[in-house]
């Protein structure tokens, strides 16, 4: 079957973003097209797969046909592709899966999101719509309760307390300090991000991420035709994906994520390696002690001990065996929920090729992976990528 | 001097067949209700109460104050041409009974004083979540998916499939089809974990009595017949729960949208 690579990788800054919709993703296509090694023009691509909340409900409808017609791809087939927070590592997912049929040869995969336009009172009213809002948000629910549920109730099962979820606060703030895309770029000390407001009990200010404007944008090609564009492309060695029940009451456990779990096993599996040959790994980290789930589920520590894992720094770049979110992950790169997704791979595919700035680039890295998750786990897609195609 | 007895967060007394709820707060020498409550909520409590006593409540007339459709989907009772009338007074409680309304005085010695200041917020906010121009600018429940599942929300109306199966379903994991072999579970329970959230954390329904409530707590409750749920604290208890802590669930006001009070369980802490 035909192997898949990515040729080219760009995004926008995240943060408050001045551009729109449009704007936003003709600068995140444009710097994808631009990081191809070779010639590449946007009439080459085959299909495009953009991933999108559509948060404010702007543009809710075709609005991967209004972004790509923007992009000198106007008469392709495209799509807009939806799983909340991880719409665009399932449009990646569903990219990778066209060429892989072999229906495609050159396929765009990317996403967007336009959070920081709204009022403040619209804005609440789009935070958590990707819950099981029948039943959690009249519960007085949106995520920031959700993941605080499974915070205290893990800590109630497992030696950890909160000063494990400040230590990984600390460590994304480090990582994210130099990355030129990320929104918050800070260095935070312990004691401050210990004594954060308090968002929802246990989870502090500190503990969650932003809301951000963004747009992320990666370039697949099939194994014949990646050498028209480079020489160096970073192959795609897996994709895998679950799903959960979407509420937490459905689930048998909230300490853990079972999608994240199967997804892992699968994408472990079909790329013939396991969690300790993993470099690099761009986590879902929207709240601190999602990382930590992630840190477990994903299998870089053992269940129950990633409390322990990030008290012992060993996330931290260049210090322990894996790298987790050099980027800065979601809490200081920052989550414009349909970009995230692809965001970590461009983090991915800039790594991989030493193409960061220098100060925050992992040594020696060879096998990467992305971790994306919608809500509070209910869908998950998992990437694994590498310098070599075998 | 009546007896009364602590219930849902209530007082009650039954006497005979006349039966008296009313609410634990005062305001002054006024009886008024809590930030959750109202005639509906006090109403569903009594009847409850009185099932749980093995009484059989027949009404022949319920006061126009109260929602029929909240009473039917929250309790076991009978309408019949001859039965109770269920009346609102003229402050925050309820007389039921089969001739003359009789005149009950208030257990004043068991009521606590209500801070004059978050009141008087708290009802202006009801007033003003009320309106019907108050609607929706993103997730959204409607009027016909929250009647659709009135019953399972406020009688947890599950259904038997071996194991309880709460909220219902239409097929189980394995794609087999639920039969409705309906069961009610019992409304208690024990927290497995909390949050309390900050106004700004709290959904955009609850973004008007948030902040005056200094926010609102949420829990995590395995039901004493085993399906687990999440359910928003009473609004008139300040006390943090904690893991393990026994909890009942009673029928409070959740919000309001669109002109419809959305009723659902709330947790009340068993201290």
């Amino acid at each position: 079957m035909v192997d898949v690579a990515i040729v080219g990788a760009g995004q926008t800054k995240y943060g408050n973003h001045q551009l729109g919709m449009k704007g936003m993703w003709a600068e995140a296509a444009v710097n994808a097209f631009d990081s191809v090694d070779k010639d590449f023009q946007p009439n080459q691509i085959d299909e495009a797969y953009i991933g999108s909340v559509a948060f404010g409900g702007g543009q809710l409808g075709n609005t991967a046909a209004l972004l790509t017609e923007h992009t000198g791809m106007q008469g392709k087939p495209v799509r807009r592709v939806e799983n909340a927070c991880a719409s665009s590592g399932f449009a990646l997912r569903d990219a990778w899966m066209a060429i892989k049929s072999g229906q495609a040869d050159v396929v765009i995969a990317g996403g967007i999101e336009k959070m920081n336009d709204l009022t403040p009172e619209r804005k609440r009213f789009w935070l958590g719509v990707s819950g099981d809002t029948e039943w959690e948000r009249l519960a007085g629910l949106t995520f920031p309760g959700t993941y605080a549920l499974m915070a205290r109730r893990y800590f109630h099962e497992f030696d950890s307390t909160h000063d494990d979820l400040v230590n990984i606060s600390v460590k994304n703030h480090y990582h994210g300090l130099d990355n030129e895309v990320a929104h918050i770029r800070k260095d935070v000390s312990f004691d401050k991000a210990k004594s954060g407001f308090m968002v929802a009990d246990p989870l502090t200010l500190y503990d969650c991420c932003p809301t951000s404007d963004g747009a992320s944008c990666v370039i697949l090609a099939a194994d014949h035709v990646v050498s028209q564009f480079t020489d160096d492309p970073v192959w795609i060695k897996s994709s895998a994906a679950a799903s959960d029940y979407l509420a937490l009451h459905d689930r048998p456990s909230i300490t853990q994520l079972m999608a994240t779990q199967k997804a892992a096993k699968r994408a472990y599996s079909m790329a013939s390696i396991s969690a300790k040959d993993v470099d690099i790994a761009e986590v879902h980290d929207c709240f601190t002690i999602a990382e930590l789930f992630a840190t477990e589920d994903l299998g870089f520590s053992e269940r129950g001990t990633g409390g322990q894992f990030a008290r012992e720094n060993r996330g931290r770049r260049n210090e322990g065996t894996t790298c987790i979110n050099p980027s800065g992950g979601l809490k200081s790169k920052g989550h414009p929920l349909g970009a995230t997704g692809t965001g970590q791979t461009v983090e991915i595919f800039k790594q991989l090729r030493n193409e960061v700035e220098s100060t925050r680039q992992v040594r020696d890295a060879n096998i990467g992976l992305s971790h994306n998750v919608g809500g509070s786990g209910a869908t998950c897609s998992i990437h694994v990528y590498g310098r070599d195609r075998d | 001097m009546r007896d009364f007895h602590p219930w849902h967060g209530y007082l009650v007394s039954s006497e005979g067949d006349c039966h008296y709820i009313c609410s634990t707060w005062q305001l002054g020498e006024q009886c008024v209700f809590g930030y959750d409550s109202d005639y509906t909520t006090m109403a569903v409590a009594l009847i409850k109460y009185l099932s749980a006593k093995g009484h059989p409540v027949v009404l022949k007339e319920i006061d126009d104050k109260i929602s029929i459709d909240v009473l039917a989907a929250s309790t076991e009772h009978e309408i019949a041409d001859s039965g109770h009338k269920l009346l609102c007074n003229s402050d925050a409680s309820l007389t039921m009974f089969l001739n003359d309304a009789p005149v009950v005085a208030l257990p004043t010695e068991a009521m606590m004083a209500i801070n004059p200041e978050t009141y008087s917020k708290i009802n202006h906010a009801w007033d003003e979540e009320s309106n019907e121009r108050n609607i929706s600018q993103g997730a959204y429940v409607s009027g016909q998916q929250y009647s659709e599942s009135l019953e399972s929300r406020l009688s947890l109306t599950a259904q038997n499939h071996n194991v309880p199966i709460w909220p219902q379903r239409q097929l189980d994991a394995d794609g087999v089809v639920i039969e409705d072999n309906i069961m009610r579970l019992k409304p208690t329970g024990t927290v497995t974990s909390w949050t309390k959230l900050s106004a700004a954390g709290a959904p955009s329904e609850f973004a008007i009595r948030a902040p005056i409530l200094g926010g609102i707590a949420t829990v995590m409750v395995q039901t004493t017949d085993g399906p687990n749920g999440v359910f928003l604290l009473v609004d008139d208890d300040a006390t943090n729960p904690e893991i393990g802590a026994s909890v009942d669930l009673v029928v409070r006001r959740l919000y309001a949208q669109e002109g419809l009070i959305r009723y659902g369980l709330k947790a009340i802490l068993n201290n």
